[in-house]
């Protein structure tokens, strides 16, 4: 009874999950001033929840087979941070974020919430494999964005 | 008035923002408090219960763990089993279920219990020396060898398994499930929260009168402006008819999603496109310095038009609202989203839609002398009053008319 109910419950935030980050898609897609905070922000949060999420869950991924995909999913973001539009405007630089992260963030966050939920370890395991690659995915284009920033120098 | 109008708007603004954050840090309370219950009501829930001298613990790995296992000179693993210290022998005995219902501990009962540590050549308590090895048979054939295809073929997959899940093969229990998704969805909305104030301060994207500036990007079709001269001595009675004359199927840039692009006309208005809906600056008419106001000036159709007038000496003639007002805007400061905080002493922003906003500088010295003028509101309540209304008529009907 109480197992079926916290099912559900997973369940149901899971999709607040989806939810929220269809919702956020808008607001963070929206070319922004360069702000580090905000870069620095994005980076932190994306490595704290997936840690956090691991604690809490109590799935278990093969560290080895996690720091691969990390840094597959690193690679991935490289590419996609070079491709972000970045232009100066009246003294400051404008930035566009990238909508495949926050996408594969929300959406591999909702899908280990599910995947947890099947009550078997390897699924669970499973379900950590894109949220692994999709933080790496975002630590990477924050990075890349911050380099390139830094690289075009005070804009007059 | 202007500075009052301003204040008025900043003071919406920041209670709005207030709200937001009240509303998100509400939600994410509550999503706190329902994580806690889960976590209570799956403590709460009946786990085994384990034979005498065994006590359930969730967190470990075998479930039940023996109580005296340290009494015993033993010392747990990290799966919580009890066994001895590295060159000892650890001497056993099976569990006694005479008196237990081994359904109680279901996959978690312990088949045997430690009672002592002895050195490896010792027996163990109650142990019998082992009898005498009795000599090996003669050997009479050799052994065949290892047939290694008749070992179980599932080896593969267990060993996959084995590897993605780091040797774990306890699923997570539903609470913990519950309780990560709860994790999640709190730590997304705080990523939200944090990405939507920052955007606050982040988001402006300031443009001047004469230059709403687009990113350099090659490639991208240039629409041409429509032309509205001769139309009613410089007069646009109906803006659909505007709207109507903008080129269809013209090219998007994405750059330009709130630096909306300009395209200059010597004689004509100013088109701006953005990703929102095309906008039509036609033009801008000046009042009285400090006579701040805004008007919203949504035509509907699935355009947005921004009707006014410039100086009589200019290229446009002065243009009257729906509202029967005149427009008041001399310069445009930025066009961007809602979000634009009113900065600038002197602007004002004016809704196009319930994301777009213009922000335009009122703060003209020269003085319009068309006899259409009419004088601005008295104070910061009209301004609202006029703004309410325009925004009743515009959610009453999306197709109006200018009238000259």
């Amino acid at each position: 009874m109480i197992a079926s109910f916290l099912d559900i419950l997973t369940i149901i935030f899971s999709i607040v999950t989806l939810v929220l980050t269809v919702r956020m898609l808008s607001s963070y897609t929206k070319p922004k001033k360069f702000n580090l905070s905000s870069i620095f922000s994005s980076i932190a949060l994306s490595v704290v929840t997936l840690v956090v999420f691991i604690l809490v869950s109590g799935a278990k991924l093969n560290l080895v087979l996690a720091v691969v995909l990390f840094i597959l999913g690193g690679l991935w973001g490289l590419i996609r941070g070079l491709t972000i539009k970045m232009y100066p405007l009246e003294g400051e630089v404008i930035v566009r974020n990238s909508a495949l992260s926050l996408i594969g963030f929300g959406g591999s966050m909702a899908l280990s919430s599910l995947m947890n939920s099947f009550d078997s370890a390897l699924l669970a395991a499973l379900g950590l494999v894109p949220l692994c690659m999709s933080t790496g995915v975002t630590v990477a284009i924050k990075v890349t964005v911050l380099l390139r920033r830094l690289l075009m120098g005070k804009i007059v | 008035m202007t500075r009052k109008v301003l204040i008025k708007n900043y003071r919406t603004g920041v209670l709005r923002q207030s709200l937001l954050v009240c509303l998100l840090a509400g939600g994410i309370l509550a999503a706190l408090l329902a994580g806690v219950w889960t976590l209570q009501a799956h403590a709460q829930d009946e786990g085994p219960v384990c034979p005498p001298g065994f006590d359930w613990q969730r967190m470990s790995g075998v479930g039940c763990v023996q109580s005296d296992c340290y009494d015993m000179g033993g010392r747990l693993s990290y799966t919580s089993a009890c066994i001895c210290d590295d060159g000892l022998k650890a001497c056993t005995e099976p569990v006694d279920y005479s008196n237990f219902d081994p359904a109680s501990c279901g996959i978690f009962c312990p088949g045997t219990r430690l009672v002592a540590c002895v050195p490896l050549d010792q027996l163990c308590p109650g142990e019998e020396p082992p009898p005498p090895p009795e000599p090996d048979p003669p050997i009479t054939e050799p052994e065949p060898p290892i047939e290694w295809e008749t070992q179980p073929s599932g080896g593969i997959l267990e060993r996959t398994e084995e590897f993605i899940t780091g040797g774990n093969h306890r699923p997570p229990a539903p609470g913990r499930a519950a309780a990560a998704a709860v994790t999640g969805t709190i730590m997304l909305g705080f990523w939200s929260l944090v990405q939507n104030l920052g955007q606050r301060s982040s988001q402006v994207v300031k443009s001047g009168a004469s230059g709403l500036r687009q990113p350099p990007k090659s490639g991208v079709e240039v629409p041409e402006a429509p032309d509205l001269r001769g139309q009613a001595g410089g007069l646009v009675k109906d803006v659909s008819s505007v709207i109507d004359k903008m080129p269809k199927g013209s090219k998007r840039d994405d750059q330009a999603a709130t630096v909306l692009r300009p395209i200059e006309s010597d004689s004509g208005p100013a088109v701006f496109y953005g990703e929102e809906a095309r906008l039509i600056l036609i033009g801008m008419r000046k009042l009285p310095a400090n006579t701040a106001q805004s008007e919203k000036m949504l035509i509907g159709q699935g355009g947005f038009a921004a009707l006014a007038g410039r100086h009589p000496g200019g290229e446009l003639q002065p243009v009257r609202l729906p509202s029967g007002r005149e427009v008041l805007v001399d310069e445009v400061l930025s066009v961007g989203y809602e979000d634009v905080s009113p900065s600038d002493t002197g602007s004002v922003e004016i809704d196009f839609s319930p994301k777009l906003v213009l922000t335009a500088r009122l703060s003209g010295e020269d003085l319009l002398e068309a006899p259409t003028l009419q004088p601005p509101a008295a104070d910061p309540s009209e301004a609202e009053t006029i703004l309410r209304k325009d925004r009743d008529q515009d959610q009453g009907g999306d197709d109006q008319e200018v009238q000259p």
